[in-house]
């Protein structure tokens, strides 16, 4: 008894701290804009105390010490030093001023302290980075920045659907300030709905991961937005071949409150309107809009608004004597966050956030008809599936000691799921009907979660992050518990080198149904039902980073294994708009397999910077009715993919980029040969193809260069950017899809391959005020 | 909507472009394709010979002549005969069988490997007429599953009018029915849960050894005047419950989709192709 009191008051001396430690804490910010700055470093040189600030720039460092000299450094701004008398707690809020040149000791420092967390398998990239890389069609895309990452894959052809580490893209949670995005493209995913203009980070996990994060298996994409200048006005914007887009941000009470408001539209349907027939209106668009406001309280309190709604429209209307007909397709998504930023004291931040997010998929028609008597008779169809998220989260942060930095906090969140219903309205001689049809039952679910971690300095090599993550869904009854734990170490060999592991169990409840693979708006998000269990993952990841040249250069190996089990498809040959419940047109309880091993070199300094990734990667399924049971390659199992990021900047006025990606074909299941056979009623011959196994064969591979070139000038209301980018610039004709087709003028059949982009030269006007 | 989806894809094939590649798909070689069901009266067969996915210049057609012959076990039982063309060429073994023994359907023809597929003959379902109102379009009916096998039935509403023998849609609200052939066009004219069929498949999982109730719904107003109907259910192997299931999902199936993940026709033939199975049926007549 005595023995496991005296561990106790030793494990709970190690949260109480010592009597001489004393703490700094604190937010930092932007000079210019009063934006607080994400994952800023602050480290007292020579020693290990170090830490960074978090999603709403607030840092809390305990040390030992009665003087120390810190030092506070962030990608793109000045370094700080500054000595500070520690002979009692110390509130100290810094202010960072962005540098002029274009890459400085700064980043050094930051990757420096980047090796010593605990955290692997993530990625930080900032807005800076990602505008450097070449634009498609004037619009620079993030997610498309995401896919250049080892161990992130594209769909295929020009989209931004990503697969991580032998995932579907289902299984990536993409956060828009902390709110879930569920369709995450526009134009059937040749854009993301990301205006980068408007956001201000983003951090992709694949591994590893942290307790706070849950609900999908493969990867977190945490995006934030900017928060709005405190200071002044300013905007910015582009004039692009097919889209436009305009920022504009600035103080309503200055260093009190803040806006930002930024839209984006392209204006295909406006340029072909002149080239269409009189009796036919037809055209595809899509627009988004990012508002945020932001109130500082006082130094303890801030309040932020935020909003995104997106939508992507298709129309077709003919006009044709007296019968009007008119089809649509919409979809969209709509997202909100207001959270509430408290500061219990120097050691203990909270951020209670509630959210809502939706996305509907809708397609439409409508008729209208006149008798020779001018009586009208209406008809139309809607089919709507959609989710709809309302939920509370509180997340907290305790700092005790240079030791520990606790995080905890619970999440709920009510899901609906309409996956599928028919709405139908008639008007005929002034008689009204209206129906609605579900095809599939509303479902309603309850989603909760609580989670501890712990970023523990065990010693001073050896740093963990440690947590466990409990979650319970309910839903129609059903109740789904799951405890999932977490775990990373650092090793660190000497300030340059680090050795990293990590093990993290994940579960899903909510899925994607896609029989395209492709991101389309008709991919249909469901539930976790009382008859199919919720997905889930384990994975274990090792890997080292080693900088070399004072971290000129940075390189990192990991090698991951990740086990998925209770996956869920569609049934061979299902399709999501049938007139049967979604329920009955899946395969469950499949299980996948995915492992490989990624590498990375990066350049961070110097006039030329970028990075070269490479993956080699496993990933197949197997389900009880697919393939006759056998193991089989998922279709995006690539063997190899090659990303290549250079970004050089010749002069101030003058820079360049260029990106090429090489990667396997994407698998498919080949036609091997034909035969007939009586139909069911044995009276008819039916003849059938013999396929190969499921996903036996591969397409050819895929490999393309972009290139982009600024060139920039001050002007007397701001700066003004030119950009010239070419898609593709080798014109490869990369496969989109192959099918068999009998030639024109006989002879046998033969294979032909579609390809979506030939070269594409675009060029954009971007300015900023 | 198969419009709008048209167009967008109209409007996507303006930025593609597509060419002609050298694609090596294997070739498996000429193969003999046998479509051959056991009954407990004997069985049939029709014979055809495969051909490479991209050869336009043969066919497929099941009239090619071989030599068939049916095993149990290393015992031969009988060769069937050409019985002439029923738009493929038949053959036929008109001998009784016995359920539950596996029986091996071997298909010989020179310059070809010797095709051949096993099955066996289920026993024979006993199911019973509950109520039956005319009026309204309503069958109920009883199945009674022997305990030790795992059944799967079909399900059929039939109409005989002369000598043909033609199938009649049914609706039906039980969850239990496995349904491949819904087509209803117009989902408003269905009930709550309520799917149709051209006929529907049913396992015992649930109620083996046991009795299942069901209840089918049919339109009165559709049958012609003078039509006898029965209710037919059968007994099937599980290689022709796939192998029927299999063709079922390629009815609706659309080759042309390059995303849709194709169907795999269920086979069961060694060194060939196609599928030998077992089936038992027994019909009531529901009216007159």
């Amino acid at each position: 008894m005595p023995k496991k009191l005296i561990l106790l008051l030793l494990l709970f001396s190690s949260y109480l701290g010592y009597a001489q430690y004393h703490t700094i804490s604190g937010f930092i910010e932007d000079s210019e804009s009063g934006e607080r700055l994400i994952g800023v470093t602050v480290f007292v040189p020579g020693t290990r105390y170090g830490t960074t600030t978090n999603t709403y720039g607030f840092y809390s460092l305990n040390v030992p010490l009665d003087t120390v000299e810190l030092q506070i450094s962030y990608i793109g701004y000045q370094t700080i030093k500054e000595t500070i008398i520690l002979d009692k707690d110390i509130k100290k809020d810094i202010i960072l001023k962005e540098s002029l040149e274009q890459l400085t000791e700064v980043e050094v420092y930051a990757e420096e302290i980047a090796a010593e967390t605990p955290q692997m398998s993530t990625v930080d990239l900032s807005v800076k980075e990602i505008k450097k890389i070449p634009a498609f069609l004037g619009e620079v895309d993030i997610i498309r920045a995401i896919q250049l990452l080892p161990g992130v894959q594209s769909g295929g052809e020009g989209t931004t659907g990503f697969y991580v580490r032998g995932g579907s893209p289902d299984q990536n949670l993409v956060l828009l300030d902390g709110v879930p995005v569920y369709n995450a493209s526009h134009l059937f995913g040749f854009f993301s709905v990301f205006n980068a203009d408007a956001i201000k980070n983003v951090q992709l996990t694949k591994g590893g991961f942290p307790a706070r994060y849950g609900g999908r298996l493969s990867s977190v994409l945490d995006i934030a937005l900017k928060e709005g200048n405190m200071k002044e006005f300013h905007g910015e914007g582009s004039i692009g071949l097919i889209s436009s887009k305009l920022t504009l941000e600035g103080p309503i009470w200055k260093d009190r409150t803040s806006f930002i408001i930024s839209g984006r539209r392209t204006y295909y349907d406006l340029i072909i309107r002149p080239f269409l027939p009189d009796d036919v209106d037809a055209g595809y668009f899509f627009d988004d809009l990012n508002v945020k406001i932001n109130h500082i309280f006082s130094r303890k309190d801030r309040l932020y608004l935020s909003y995104y709604g997106g939508n992507d429209k298709f129309f077709n209307e003919e006009d044709v004597n007296s019968l009007k007909q008119r089809q649509e397709l919409t979809w969209g998504n709509n997202t909100a966050s207001l959270r509430w930023n408290h500061l219990f004291n120097d050691k203990l931040f909270n951020n209670l956030t509630a959210t809502f997010t939706e996305y509907e998929f809708r397609v439409g028609n409508q008729t209208e008809d006149f008798d020779f008597l001018g009586n009208k008779t209406s008809f139309s169809q809607d089919y709507f599936s959609g989710i709809q998220d309302v939920g509370l989260r509180s997340d907290l942060e305790y700092i005790p000691n240079t030791k520990h930095h606790l995080r905890f906090g619970a999440s709920y969140t009510y899901h609906t799921f309409s996956p599928g219903a028919i709405e139908f309205e008639g008007n005929q001689d002034g008689e009204l009907l209206d129906s609605i049809l579900d095809l599939s039952a509303k479902l309603f679910s309850h989603d909760a979660y609580a989670y501890v971690e712990d970023d523990w300095m065990i010693t001073q090599k050896i740093r963990g992050n440690i947590g466990l993550h409990y979650s319970v869904y309910n839903i129609s009854g059903r109740t789904y518990n799951s405890l999932q734990p977490r775990a990373s170490f650092r090793y660190l060999i000497d300030d340059l080198w680090s050795v990293k592991a990590s093990y993290a169990s994940m579960v899903q409840y909510v899925h994607l149904l896609s029989n395209t693979g492709l991101g389309l708006p008709t991919d249909l998000w469901v539930s976790s039902t009382e008859d199919i269990a919720p997905s889930q993952s384990q994975q274990i990841a090792i890997g080292t980073t080693r900088n070399f040249k004072g971290h000129v250069w940075e390189t990192s190996v990991e090698a991951y294994y990740k086990n998925m089990d209770q996956l869920m498809e569609y049934k061979e040959g299902a399709s999501y708009f049938s007139n049967v419940d979604w329920q009955s047109t899946v395969e469950t309880g499949g299980n996948g397999r995915a492992y490989g091993i990624e590498f990375l070199v990066r350049k961070n300094k110097g006039q030329t910077t970028g990075w070269i990734g490479y993956t080699l990667a496993y990933t197949n399924r197997q389900f009880e009715n697919l393939n006759e049971g056998r193991r089989f390659a998922y279709r995006y199992d690539r063997r190899h993919d090659v990303s290549v990021v250079v970004h050089h900047k010749f002069t101030d006025k003058i820079d360049m980029g260029l990106t090429w990606v090489f990667g396997s074909g994407i698998a498919f299941t080949a036609p091997l040969g034909k035969y007939s056979v009586l139909n069911s009623q044995g009276d008819v011959i039916q003849e059938v193809t013999r396929y190969s196994d499921r996903n036996a064969f591969r397409l050819p591979p895929y490999h393309r260069m972009d290139l982009g070139i600024n060139f920039h000038k001050k002007t007397r209301w701001g700066r003004r950017t030119w950009n010239i980018s070419v898609y593709n610039a080798y014109n490869r004709q990369n496969p989109f899809f192959l099918y068999i087709t009998t030639p024109e003028f006989g002879g046998d059949d033969e294979v032909r391959q579609v390809s979506l982009f030939p070269i594409i030269p675009s060029f954009a006007y971007i300015f900023s005020f | 909507m198969k419009k709008n989806i048209l167009i967008l894809s109209i409007s996507l094939a303006v930025l593609s472009c597509e060419k002609t590649i050298e694609y090596e798909i294997p070739d498996e070689g000429q193969k003999l394709s046998i479509t051959s069901t056991l009954t407990p009266n004997g069985a049939d067969a029709a014979v055809g010979i495969s051909k490479y996915a991209l050869d336009n210049s043969t066919s497929t057609s099941l009239y090619a002549l071989a030599e068939i012959f049916l095993f149990e076990g290393q015992t031969l039982v009988g060769q069937f005969n050409p019985r002439g063309d029923f738009g493929y060429l038949r053959y036929t073994l008109n001998q009784a069988l016995d359920v539950d023994k596996i029986y091996t359907v071997k298909a010989y023809r020179p310059g070809y490997d010797t095709a051949f597929g096993s099955s066996f003959i289920p026993q024979r379902p006993t199911f019973e007429l509950i109520d039956v109102d005319n009026q309204e379009g309503k069958i109920e009916f009883r199945i009674n599953d022997p305990l030790i096998t795992n059944d799967i039935y079909r399900i059929r509403l039939r109409y005989i009018l002369d000598t043909d023998v033609n199938n009649y849609r049914f609706t039906t609200t039980d969850p239990t029915l496995e349904i491949y052939t819904n087509e209803e066009d117009d989902p408003l004219s269905l009930g709550d849960n309520e799917r149709d069929a051209r006929w529907a498949y049913l396992q015992d999982d649930l109620f083996s050894g046991g009795s299942k109730t069901i209840t089918i719904d049919y339109f009165t107003r559709f049958l012609p005047p003078d039509a006898s109907v029965f209710l037919e259910v059968t007994t099937l192997s599980v290689d022709r419950y796939e192998f029927l299931k299999s063709l079922d999902l390629l009815g609706p199936f659309d080759e042309l989709n390059p995303f849709a993940e194709p169907i795999q026709v269920y086979n069961n033939i060694n060194n060939g192709y196609g599928i030998v199975g077992g089936e038992n049926s027994q019909r009531l007549r529901v009216f007159p």
